[in-house]
């Protein structure tokens, strides 16, 4: 069994001894320590880790600083620890878009996860993290791109396939775009809304797994980066063209019908699924109240399959699905997943999504 | 887990540590970024930690305190008094928290209760000073209940209902709850009643999955019944109890009961002290009384019911552990802040300082710490001897404080902290302070200490010696510091208390006393002796072994006794003279073995000859009533299971 | 499926959940002059009760539940019918 070398970072000594405890309990782990940023460089270059735990509070050089160091000096996969609050949220937003491939909620505010129940999840996300491989020069290129100002105009991709230019004549009324994502997601969605023109009269519906308290940070962080308006789903919404919905993290999203509008409602989570808000449900509401050919399915990076079934079966009924590329995606489960169904219409590197979606709706 | 206990203990301390530090440089200078960030990593820290295990609310206590701390840093609060006194508050209790944790893996159910408090306190509701644990009593039935009570027919009317209004949560459906589910598993539902809230949305707004709904309910259950069923929700939910008179049924002489888990707000009841007074002499005493258990369990135990002496010993740690938290409950309400008699302070200060043409400025900190009521009443006098000492010698004239350009007006510090079950006191000055090579001499030729002591003690420890009896009132003193009348007095008073002093002290910048006591008068075990046909307790922590020593071995040295310990040779005092009984009532120790209780006298051990040890006894001991107050040797008193008082050596005084 | 249409009634059967809510209100939405039969029911969410409130159709049957056929279900209709 191949070693799986992890370096814990963080200031205090208890969530040390606790990730050491849960780790060294996995026994393919091999796992050293650092205090703090400065301690973390020395033993990075040195140790090699194939993964890294970050907590994102530490005093002396912060966890953000640390991260956009090793990112430059040694890139490789680093899990977030995090909190839960709001600033929690956005400080793990920036990580994210800096490198960082996934988060973990550290125990802690108002939703306090018992070490029993964080465990597996730790487990698993640490151990996927440790399988991806970061590419430098991507991240390189995102973080050149992010500094920039954010793309106004239109992009000029062409359509590709004729029948899609025509999908929205049909029906009359606007089509609606689905966007399912998970590990890896908010700094994808930033490069998908981001090549979204101001004139995308298509609502954007986005599902990505997140907990409750980080979405609306999400939506307000890629509302100042995207010509769209983002919004986060707290309760019945009417959906309108052109704006960008997040659902609302632990809770489910609904496409329904009120009074003759399309509106998208946050729903209380189907326990036999196991990521929220959960895009098969998402994917399965709209096909109830939308005819297919209406639909664009967008399933990017992310841990797992959720989605995947539904948007194989829009697809199937005469939808339209895209599956981000194997190429750029931190983990290709879900679209990977997707492809393997025979549901994806198309396969695309995520920097050429947003302009696909463009060429289709506008 | 108990590794992570332990580690979690040790990285708490030094937070709470860090965090008092930061509030104490925020209290001086409320702008200093760098102390609010760091409080705020610190709490951040401890809640993150604290989450990691099931303290009850002290994540949630965290949580508030961080909040509070996060709006500071957003300039959304102002950092003041209103925000440094519940976080020192909490910080405190997280302090006092620690060591309870560390032996059992759990908050202890004296801290959870005082949880209400700080939670009032960190949202503002309350005063620090008022009392949360004694809920106040509702007064009246709220209409809605009593129209409920109404609705149902008379026939239906069973003696005793509770009334339920049930308000859900709007976003209740999102955290599973089922409200219509949840009320219909009351086992006796009388009336039920469901209404949408105004304004009732209309349908197409309407969210199906948003509770607009209000529940009101009847139950002829036991309010025990309802209370657990929405122990979960407790804020969304309010219970009264109807209780109708015969005969009268509407009307109704009806005694509410508010439900402790409506989330009401606490009131404050006005309690006579006396009956506190009372209830902690009860608490005392069945801290006595259930160590009669465990007499009662060996005596099972050589009675060959061994199953028997187990329950009984099981039972007793029971009782002590229920009786541990009484106790802690009641000097919890003795608990009073340190502001009666601070406040006692300013007038007397401008007074004095008018009449000695000074200027100065009195500063207060820390008004709202809490001890016991007596102490806070104790402390009034020492504090008073030191005040008057910072202004009378601390002071310097305007003329001269120009001379050594310091601010012409100068300052005294009265400031209270609490640290652990600890308040420390300050009273400082910005004055001349005191020179320790004058006091080296003079301690020197008072003969205090020797010529190679005078010269290895550091400053700070020749500094104590201001508090030696007779010291500060030596002329040569007064003249050379101005330490004036009476510092051994302070020292004695303080002593009293079950406190400490301490001076610190550099030439031109001032001085500054530390009174360090317990917040409440705590629980000591006790050594219960013989003599003289008297009992008298002894703190065990003072007694360092017990002897039987045969009369044979007993040595004359000059004057006294000796004998010979494991090579040493220990002094040999007799109790009964110690506290000058008549030799005519001390039973005559010539034959056989003596009891000796070996105890600290400074640095060297002393043999004190007793008549027979009687028990051990776990009791509060409290200080000196004034009538005792000047008697040498006597720590306090112990109020003992029998009812009698017991009077409490202090041996190292004693054997001095 | 626990919330459908049979012969011009909307019928309640077996558990019905919190999910369900939504294909309710649909069909209450649509078609308001449709009763709503519960009496194959064995459990209702409250939201279910809510949109029944919020869009008052005529309700029949009783379900099987007993404290709900005797104290919800009058109650439920008391303020069906005040505003009525």
């Amino acid at each position: 069994m191949p070693v799986i070398r992890l370096l814990v970072i963080d200031d205090s000594a208890l969530m040390r001894k606790l990730l050491g405890q849960i780790f060294s309990a996995e026994g393919d782990f091999e796992i050293e320590f650092a205090h703090d940023g400065e301690e973390a460089l020395e033993i990075i270059s040195q140790f090699r880790p194939n993964v890294v735990t970050l907590d994102i509070h530490m005093p002396r050089m912060d966890g953000l600083t640390c991260l956009d160091r090793i990112m430059l000096e040694h890139p490789c996969p680093v899990v977030m620890v995090s909190s839960l609050t709001e600033e929690g949220a956005d400080e793990t937003l920036a990580a994210l878009e800096i490198g960082a491939v996934d988060f973990i909620a550290k125990p802690g505010g108002a939703i306090s996860l018992g070490i029993e129940e964080l465990t597996p999840r730790l487990i698993e996300k640490v151990r996927m993290a440790a399988a991806v491989k970061i590419r430098r020069s991507r991240r390189l290129a995102e973080r050149v791109r992010l500094t920039a100002a954010p793309p106004q105009q239109r992009h000029s991709t062409r359509v590709r396939d004729n029948s899609l230019a025509n999908l929205n004549r049909g029906s009359g009324r606007p089509g609606l775009v689905l966007i399912g994502t998970s590990t890896g997601g908010p700094p994808a969605l930033d490069t998908v809304l981001a090549h979204l023109p101001a004139n995308f009269h298509w609502p954007v519906v986005v599902a990505q797994h997140m907990p409750g308290s980080f979405t609306g940070p999400l939506a307000r962080r890629l509302n100042t980066i995207c010509p769209l308006e983002v919004v986060e789903v707290t309760g019945q919404t009417r959906l309108q063209p052109g704006n960008v919905y997040i659902a609302k993290g632990d809770a489910d999203i609904i496409i329904s019908s009120r009074a003759g509008s399309l509106v998208a409602m946050a729903a209380p989570i189907d326990p036999n699924s196991r990521w929220h808000p959960s895009v098969d449900r998402m994917v399965r509401s709209a096909m109830k109240h939308l005819p297919a050919a209406d639909l664009i399915g967008v399933l990017m990076t992310g841990m797992g399959n959720d989605g995947a079934a539904a948007m194989a079966d829009l697809e199937a009924a005469g939808g339209r699905t895209i599956a981000e590329s194997e190429e750029t995606a931190v983990v290709w489960g879900m679209p990977g997943e997707l492809v393997r169904l025979n549901g994806a219409s198309a396969i695309r590197r995520v920097d050429e999504i947003g302009p696909w979606l463009a060429g289709l709706v506008c | 887990m108990d590794e992570l206990i332990a580690q979690f203990t040790i990285e708490a301390r030094e937070l709470v540590q860090q965090a008092s530090e930061d509030l104490l440089s925020l209290e001086a200078d409320p702008g200093k970024r760098e102390s609010l960030e760091s409080a705020f990593r610190a709490i951040h820290t401890l809640k993150g930690s604290a989450g990691l295990f099931d303290f009850g609310p002290m994540q949630g206590i965290l949580h508030q305190a961080e909040d509070l701390l996060a709006q500071a840093r957003e300039g959304q609060i102002l950092v003041g008094a209103g925000l440094i006194d519940p976080l020192r508050a909490v910080i405190e209790w997280i302090d006092d928290s620690i060591e309870g944790i560390m032996q059992t893996g759990r908050l202890s159910e004296v801290q959870e209760m005082q949880a209400p408090r700080l939670r009032g306190l960190l949202t503002g509701e309350m005063a620090e000073h008022e009392t949360s644990q004694i809920a106040g009593m509702l007064k009246t039935i709220p209409d809605w209940a009593l129209a409920l009570h109404r609705l149902v027919a008379e026939t239906d009317r069973s003696p005793s209902l509770i009334a339920i209004r049930y308000d859900p949560h709007p976003e209740c459906f999102f955290n599973g709850d089922d409200p219509l589910e949840t009320i219909s598993r009351l086992t006796d539902l009388r009336y039920l009643g469901v209404s949408v809230k105004v304004p009732t949305p209309s349908p197409q707004d309407y969210d199906p999955f948003r509770c607009d709904l209000l529940i009101e309910a009847l139950s002829a259950g036991s309010l025990a019944e309802a209370q657990a069923l929405f122990r979960l929700i407790p804020d969304q939910v309010t219970l009264v109890h109807l209780r109708a008179s015969v005969g009268d049924p509407d009307v109704a002489e009806v005694q509410g009961s508010p439900d402790p888990l409506a989330g009401r707000r606490s009131t404050t009841m006005r309690v006579d002290p006396s009956r506190i007074d009372k209830l902690l002499e009860i608490a005392g005493e069945l801290i006595t009384e259930k160590d009669g258990l465990i007499p009662l369990a060996h005596e099972a135990r050589s009675q060959g019911s061994g199953d028997l002496a187990r329950r009984i010993l099981s039972s007793h740690f029971e009782i002590e552990r229920l009786v541990g938290s009484l106790y802690g409950a009641v000097t919890q309400a003795r608990m009073i802040p340190l502001e009666r008699t601070f406040r006692r302070f300013p007038r007397l200060v401008r007074e004095t300082s008018a009449k000695l043409g000074k200027s100065l400025d009195l500063i207060i900190e820390g008004e709202t710490v809490e001890a016991d009521r007596e102490i806070v009443d104790s402390l009034f006098e020492p504090l008073l001897h030191l005040v008057r000492n910072c202004l009378d010698h601390g002071i310097e004239d305007e003329a001269e404080r120009l001379r050594v350009s310091k601010p012409v007006r100068g300052r005294i510090w009265l400031s209270a902290r609490q640290r652990g079950d600890q308040i420390e006191i300050k009273v400082a000055d910005d004055g001349r302070g005191i020179d320790a090579q004058r006091i080296r001499t003079t301690a020197l030729e008072r003969g205090l200490i020797s010529e190679m002591q005078a010269s290895a003690l550091p400053d700070e420890e020749v500094l104590q010696f201001v508090f030696a009896p007779g010291f500060s009132t030596a002329s040569q003193v007064s003249d050379l510091s101005g330490r004036g009348v009476g510092l051994d007095a302070v020292q004695s008073s303080v002593k009293r208390l079950g406190g400490t002093l301490e001076l610190q002290s550099a030439v031109e910048t001032g001085s500054s006393f530390t009174i360090r006591l317990p917040i409440t008068f705590s629980l000591t075990q006790l050594l219960v002796v013989e003599v003289g046909g008297e009992r008298y307790g002894i703190p065990i922590s003072d007694i360092i072994e017990t002897h039987k020593v045969p009369t044979c071995d007993i040595q004359c040295v000059r004057a006294g006794r000796a004998f010979i310990l494991r090579n040493r040779t220990i002094p040999l005092l007799h109790l009964g003279e110690l506290l000058q009984m008549r030799p005519s009532s001390l039973a005559s120790g010539t034959s056989g073995n003596l009891t000796v209780l070996i105890v600290r006298s400074g640095e060297e051990a002393v043999g004190v000859v007793v008549e027979a040890i009687a028990e051990r006894s776990e009791t509060l001991t409290r200080p000196l009533s004034r009538l005792l107050q000047n008697v040498p040797g006597i720590a306090g008193t112990a109020l003992m299971g029998d009812g009698k008082v017991l009077l409490v050596l202090d041996m190292e005084e004693l054997a001095q | 499926m626990t919330v459908c249409l049979e012969n011009q009634t909307i019928v309640l059967s077996g558990t019905c959940g919190v999910e369900d809510v939504e294909a309710l209100v649909n069909y209450l939405e649509d078609r308001s002059d449709l009763s709503v039969d519960i009496s194959a029911a064995t459990s209702v969410h409250t939201a279910l009760w809510q949109a029944l409130m919020v869009f008052k159709p005529r309700i029949i049957g009783s379900t099987m539940s007993s404290l709900i056929a005797s104290k919800l279900l009058p109650a439920l209709k008391a303020y069906i019918d005040k505003d009525r």
